[in-house]
């Protein structure tokens, strides 16, 4: 990384938003020297994962538009050539996915194809257990992928908390840790300081915590009191500054995207956030009957929700920092069903998103004759992009996490 | 827990929640958790052995560890497993062949719609060798092989030091040696339990805010000093925010505690549920008033109030440069004296003295 800490805060807080702190602005940044140092590495790295609940139809998302199978296989349901954001001369986006298009252009966007895993399930919460557990071989396990890697990099005097979930529906399994404790919340305001009851507030200059007691647990205490109180006032500032710039469309996903890309700019210590669209359990996207417009109106949130904060994060020059992933449990099967819908099937594309990818196609597109119960094989195991995003992104050692090595894919500018 | 009339039985429940780790999510029958939070509690200060035997037939357990169906051709590990190395050996005191053999044994006992089923023809007959001991063993003999070990009533006073006395500091053998000979006798949990409470050590610095107190410990004991009662339905989302998702724990080894129940993002939730608590309004209503409590307890000035406040969270302990960051507006009769105190007590709850216990 190229510029420093102090760079960063120089340049995403600004001059007058550091003014209005309620703590002199040296003091802050004093302070941030000390407490970036519980950072395990000095990358800085992001994850954002975003769940597409239901079974996300790649078919219907990048669309094969020349395959004579795709519209031999969708009578009700094919999108036309003429409507699609072409790719190529075989692919296109989703009509309504134009801003995904936009992000492929300007190389901010790659579309894994052909991504699951042997014997899948079918059904939806077996088949979103194995991508939460990331072991699926274990039915008993009780943590999931992300826990644990929070559980990874986890030592004691550890201030900052590594990772949360930021929706309105029960914390996902992924989250699950042994260790750790990793929140819900719903908006920064969940992570700052309230004021306090009746009128007086309590002095909360970090000095009065001073760390030098012989009680370890009092020093942790007063450490993370301190650090509470100064991430608070920073997530504050950065929330005041960020309150005109209304650049999100109003979708739930983009104003939990907004949140997210607030919380990196407060630089506050999170490495992985997880988000949802589809509402969770047996989600949106699970479109058994007339799937075309409620699919639709999803790809579309998606599509501009991520755009948003991509161009958001790219304006403050933390686009480098982050890389957003999209996973769903399953695809769907290539011919619909009777109903103008389909059923739950296999192989899916996932999409990554950020300031550092390799390429925007990533792997062959799976045959759609050459089928398993009706859906698309896969070819690329969801757990080697896993291992690659814990090794090469965030730094984690992904054997720990993965308990397996898996072969990482070249798909990381770093 | 806010309104029980003996604390120190909530308390252990809480233990042995912690320490049978069964997670209600995973369970999906609210009818049998209850039942297993039930066996818990009737055995929190009693046996180990009935609470150990009541544990390897709950149905709740069995669900959890997905052990609903132990057939003689596909013996389930997973409940042997989590009995032997998590409930009460330890991984070192117990080998993977000890595992199998257990889980053989194990066999013929099945969950069949939310009831425990015993089918002779699916129990596993042939020889087993279990912890260097030889026969057609059963489930009970399991147990009983089990409580044999010393290693069992090692590694609980050794957990139960942590959850007592002092999370820090490893106590050495010399004082775990007698517990454990002691507990080892007949697993009294009462008088375990009555031994370490009376015991010097109990009352000794290292017991002295040498833990770190639960998300409940931490809530409750604001609830219970105040004397009130409040929503357990908010109280119990407030709490899973805080980490202790009660009668959801993370995974069969109960919540890690200490250390891990805090940093930035716990100590910022810890203060909002302390303001949400004392601030006489919002979803926990108006119940808790220290000003009153501290005119029952006879004081009238508010000089008065703090200093009992100041007795009742921190028992009167606080370094001079911490105390003087509390509030100290000089307050007159004319002031609000209801909302000054909950500023002062919310000012002295949310230090990080009181977090610990």
């Amino acid at each position: 990384m190229s510029y420093t800490r102090r760079d960063f805060l120089k340049a995403t807080l600004g001059a007058s938003t550091m003014l209005s702190l309620a703590s002199p602005a040296p003091n802050l940044l004093a302070l941030d020297e000390d407490t970036g140092a519980a950072r395990r590495d000095d990358r800085d790295t992001v994850l954002v994962v975003v769940q597409l609940s239901g079974g996300n139809d790649g078919l219907n998302t990048v669309v094969p538009y020349a395959d004579d199978e795709y519209a031999r296989n969708r009578p009700t349901l094919r999108l036309q050539p003429k409507d699609v954001h072409k790719i190529d001369s075989y692919l296109g986006f989703h009509p309504r996915m134009e801003a995904f298009s936009r992000l492929h252009k300007e190389g901010h966007l790659s579309i894994l194809h052909g991504v699951g895993y042997p014997n899948s399930d079918r059904s939806h919460d077996v088949a979103m257990r194995h991508w939460h557990s990331a072991k699926p071989d274990d039915p008993n396990c009780q943590t999931g992928w992300l826990g644990r890697a929070a559980d990874s990099v986890w030592h004691t005097n550890q201030k900052d908390m590594p990772a949360v979930f930021v929706g309105p529906i029960i914390q996902p399994f992924g989250l699950r840790a042994e260790h750790v404790i990793i929140s819900s919340i719903k908006s920064p305001d969940d992570l700052t300081i309230d004021p306090a009851p009746g009128e007086l507030q309590p002095n909360r200059a970090v000095e009065s915590f001073r760390a030098d007691n012989d009680n370890p647990l009092l020093n942790h205490l007063r450490d993370c009191t301190a650090n509470a109180s100064t991430k608070s006032r920073r997530i504050e500032a950065v929330v005041r500054a960020s309150a005109n710039k209304a650049e999100y469309p109003s979708f739930r996903l983009a104003e939990t995207l907004c949140t997210v890309a607030q919380l990196v700019r407060a630089d506050i210590g999170i490495r992985i956030f997880f988000t949802e669209l589809g509402g969770g359990g047996i989600g949106g996207f699970d479109n058994h009957a007339n799937q075309l417009g409620n699919h639709c109106s999803l790809l579309h949130h998606l599509s501009e929700s991520l755009a948003a904060s991509i161009h958001d994060l790219k304006k403050d020059k933390l686009l480098d920092r982050v890389l957003l992933m999209t996973i769903s449990e399953f695809g769907r099967t290539v011919k619909e069903n009777g109903r103008r819908g389909t059923g739950h099937g296999a192989a899916a594309p996932i999409f990554l998103a950020g300031g550092k990818l390799k390429s925007g196609l990533i792997g062959p597109h799976p045959s759609l004759t050459d089928l398993d119960n009706g859906a698309m094989k896969f070819h690329t195991d969801f757990r080697r992009i896993y291992a690659t995003v814990l090794d090469r992104w965030l730094g984690f050692d992904s054997l720990t996490v993965l308990g397996k090595r898996f072969e990482p894919l070249d798909i990381l500018n770093v | 827990m806010i309104q029980t009339p003996h604390p120190l039985l909530e308390k252990m429940t809480l233990f042995w929640h912690s320490h049978f780790a069964t997670n209600a999510a995973e369970v999906k029958n609210a009818r049998l958790m209850q039942q297993h939070i039930r066996l818990l509690r009737s055995q929190a200060l009693g046996s180990f052995r009935i609470l150990l035997e009541g544990i390897s037939q709950d149905p709740a357990v069995l669900i959890w560890l997905g052990a609903e169906a132990n057939r003689k051709a596909y013996p389930n590990e997973n409940l042997a497993r989590t009995i032997m190395e998590t409930f009460t050996l330890g991984p070192d005191h117990c080998t993977e062949d000890d595992i199998r053999a257990a889980s053989r044994a194990f066999t013929g006992w099945f969950v069949l719609r939310s009831k425990l089923r015993y089918i002779p023809r699916e129990h596993d007959e042939n020889e087993k060798q279990i912890l260097g001991r030889k026969g057609n063993f059963t489930r009970d003999d399991v147990l009983r092989i089990i409580l044999d070990q010393p290693a069992i009533s090692q590694n609980l006073v050794r957990k139960l030091y942590r959850w007592l006395i002092n999370e820090t500091e490893q106590p050495n053998e010399a004082l775990i040696a007698p517990l454990a000979e002691l507990f080892a006798k007949d697993y009294d949990v009462l008088k375990l339990v009555e031994t370490m409470l009376r015991s010097n050590l109990f009352f000794s610095t290292s017991a002295y805010r040498g833990r770190i107190k639960c998300p409940a410990e931490f809530a409750i004991g604001i609830v219970k000093a105040l004397e009130e009662t409040i929503s357990t339905t908010q109280l119990a989302n407030d709490l899973a925010d805080l980490g202790q998702n009660l009668y959801n724990p993370p995974t069969v080894r109960g919540w890690a505690g200490g250390q891990h129940w805090i940093n930035s993002t716990a100590i910022v939730a810890r203060q909002n549920l302390a303001s949400a608590l004392l601030q006489g309004s919002g979803p926990y209503g108006n119940k808790l008033n220290p000003w009153a409590v501290a005119q029952r307890h006879g004081c009238t000035t508010p000089a008065s109030a703090r200093r009992f406040l100041l007795d009742l969270f921190l028992q009167g302990d606080l370094d001079p440069d911490v105390y003087n960051t509390l509030p100290k507006t000089p307050w007159g009769q004319d002031d609000d004296l209801g909302g000054r105190t909950r500023s002062f007590a919310y000012a002295i709850v949310s230090l990080p003295e009181f977090h610990l216990a």
